[in-house]
This record gives C-alpha cells, structure tokens and sequence, in this order.
C-alpha cells in the first residue's frame, strides 16, 4: 500500500503487467484448445498432441499463479479512479476475486482429472519434466467424471468472467472516457496525478 | 559251440531301439544377451516398438519327437521398455500391464508339433495380468554354425483377451488391439 507521502501507483508494477498479459494469452490457448479438442473429431495423433500441450500449459499457468498470488500480495496496487463509483468498485474486486479463483481453480481440476484417469498417462510437461499426479485417486472413473465436469462448467464460467472483465473496460473506454488499459501497460508512470485517492486496500 | 541267438521279436525289437532315436528331451541353455522378445503398436497414429528386458525360460526341446518337449517361459513385465518415457511411464499403470499386482508373465507349453522343414506350432496357455488363455506360437528352428540353435516366430496378441488397456481404449481407438510379440531366441543345447 502506498504510504501517506507518496502518491499512489496509477499503473500495475512491469511484474504483474508480463504476469496478466502471459497468463492471459496462456487461458485465451487454453480454452481455445479446450473447445478443439472436445467439441471437434480431430486426427488422433493431432488430438493426442493437443492434450499434452493442453495439460503442460495448465501446469505451467498453475505455476505462474501461485508466482502472481505472491506478487500481487507484496507489490504496490493502482487503486481504481474516483470516477468508479462504489457498486462498480464491489464488483471489480468481486470480479478480480473472480478470476484468481478460476485461475486456480482451472488447473487444480485438470490435475484431479488427470491423476484419477484409468488412462495411466504421465503429465510431462512439454517434454521438459513431469508433473506428478495425486495419488489417491488413482484410476477412480467416479472421480475422473466429477473432476471432468468441474472443469467444463468451470470453463464456461471463466469465459464469462474474462468476458464480463473486457467489458467493464470497453463500458468505461466508451461511456466515461476513462482507459482502464493504462493501469495494466506501460507508458503510464508508475507515480499518479493527485485525483487518484489512495484506497487501503485495493484488489 | 551255438552261436548265441536271439528269438526273432527280441532281435526286432533290439535293432529297433537302436536305430531310433532317444525320445528323451534335450535342455537348451538360452544365450539371453542374444536373444529378444520384442513387441510393436499403434498409439494414436504413432508407431512404436519394445521390448521385454528381463526374462527367462525352460526349453526341454527334442527336435525330432517335439511331443515329448516342454517349454516354460516367465517375463517380467516391468522390464517392458519402449524408449518412449510417456509410453514406459504408462505401461506399468494397473489398466496396462498393472505390474503391482502382476508383476510377472507366463507362458507353459502342452503341445508341440513339427510341420517339417524347421517349423514347429507350440501350444500352450499364457497368463497376463493373471488371465490366462490358450495361446498357439509358430516358430522356426534353425541350426546354426556355432551349433547353436535359433527359434523365430511372432504370434499376434489381443490384448483386450488379457484385459490390457480395456477400462481406457476399450475400442482401440488409440492403441492397437493385436499386438505382435515377436521371440528371437538363441540358445546351446546342453548334453
């Protein structure tokens, strides 16, 4: 949080800037690869390959949360500008809160599904190394199922989400003139003009 | 003095057992750094070979009364090896080879018969994953100059018959459902 004497952050650090656009890019393939490689009849070589890049970008994007959790929990917040009034201030930090549990719970899912497949498949993560899976429930199809529809209707629930979140800043781009964008690129300085108030806790 | 004689049957039956050869079974010490059982596939498009590293077997062989011969065979079915990590980390998983519970393969032969100019069929029953069904091996069997002698044959397995594979591709639309095994196996009879 910014102390008393110096102004509030208008933008998010460079760390948490690489770390929203990496993941975002990362969930955008994610779901695009998760949509191809259930709704379409693939060629089996091409549909296998997919899964593995599927799985090894799920335990890479899984990773990096628990990276951008730490991150966000030392680094400095831009708190949102005045204009934002207080019901779309509740439902930005209930949308953020939102995200990071998709964000956590998406993988988490994966990796039950993973571990209770009758499958037997290894995670290898890109070829580099693997993930290991939970052990106790090993091949348990009950538990595979529950785990596979956890993360389809997770899924649907995170599109929305990221959908409702571009929204929020097209509304206030068009409607308030006001480009949300700057808190989240660079080009911004890091320090604010003063009509940015300082909040004590902004998420 | 009477020359000593014998009655014509006991003569018969003498000069009988002499021209016939013994129909007691030779072993056969198998050179195992020679010798391979080897298995191949589809998986998803993709071809793949392996083999079984670690295995043993009997052979009580009489080439020219195969009746009497016996083979045993044991395999370890943990020392399957593809080379690929993603198939090899998969093999042992209790769908596959479930090598917790079944560490282990068998194969014990009842019949053999030759069909002339060096091939044999051997029956038998093999066990996998402790499902066992009558399997049926053609293999040839060929001298060599060492004087060793060399058994080749590839027999096709299903693998649903054995339950491999049958909870995850129980259609083989992943992984093909006959396997071939092929044997190559070198081995010295001992006297």
């Amino acid at each position: 949080m910014a102390s008393p004497d110096s102004p509030p952050p208008a933008r998010y650090h460079s760390v948490s800037i690489a770390l929203h656009w990496l993941m975002a890019l990362g969930f955008f393939l994610m779901l695009g690869s998760g949509v191809v490689m259930t709704q379409f009849e693939l060629e089996k070589s091409f549909m296998f390959q997919l899964y593995q890049w599927h799985k090894s970008g799920g335990v890479l994007l899984l990773l990096a949360f628990i990276l951008r959790v730490i991150w966000r929990l030392i680094s400095h917040i831009p708190p949102l500008p005045d204009a934002v009034s207080g019901w779309e201030r509740r439902a930005a930090h209930a949308g953020h809160a939102a995200l990071y549990g998709f964000m956590l719970a998406m993988p988490l899912s994966g990796w039950v599904m993973v571990s209770a497949s009758v499958f037997g498949l290894p995670t290898m993560v890109f070829g580099w190394f693997e993930w290991p899976h939970i052990p106790w429930v090993e091949s348990d199809k009950q538990i595979e199922d529950m785990a596979h529809s956890a993360h389809y209707y997770l899924a649907i629930m995170f599109g929305l989400t990221i959908a409702a979140h571009i929204a929020g800043t097209v509304k206030h781009a068009v409607f308030e003139k006001e480009n949300l964008l700057t808190r989240m690129w660079w080009g911004t300085p890091r320090q604010s003009a003063p009509q940015y108030r300082e909040e004590s806790c902004d998420h | 003095m009477r020359p000593l004689t014998l009655p014509l049957p006991a003569f018969a039956t003498l000069l009988v057992l002499l021209v016939t050869t013994p129909a007691v079974a030779t072993d056969y010490k198998i050179d195992y750094a020679n010798s391979q059982i080897t298995f191949s596939g589809m998986h998803a498009g993709n071809h793949f070979t392996g083999e079984f590293q670690n295995w043993q077997a009997a052979i009580d062989f009489n080439r020219d009364n195969p009746t009497s011969s016996k083979v045993t065979a044991s395999i370890d079915m943990t020392s399957a090896h593809t080379g690929n990590t993603t198939y090899d980390k998969t093999l042992p998983k209790p769908d596959w080879f479930a090598v917790n519970n079944h560490p282990g393969a068998t194969f014990t032969s009842t019949t053999i018969t030759g069909k002339g100019d060096h091939r044999y069929h051997m029956d038998g029953t093999l066990t996998i994953r402790g499902i066992s069904h009558p399997q049926a091996f053609d293999f040839t069997l060929r001298e060599q100059e060492s004087g060793q002698v060399r058994a080749q044959g590839e027999v096709m397995i299903d693998r649903l018959a054995y339950d491999i594979g049958k909870g995850s591709d129980p259609k083989a639309e992943w992984v093909s459902r006959n396997i071939p095994v092929t044997i190559d196996v070198l081995a010295t009879p001992t006297p």
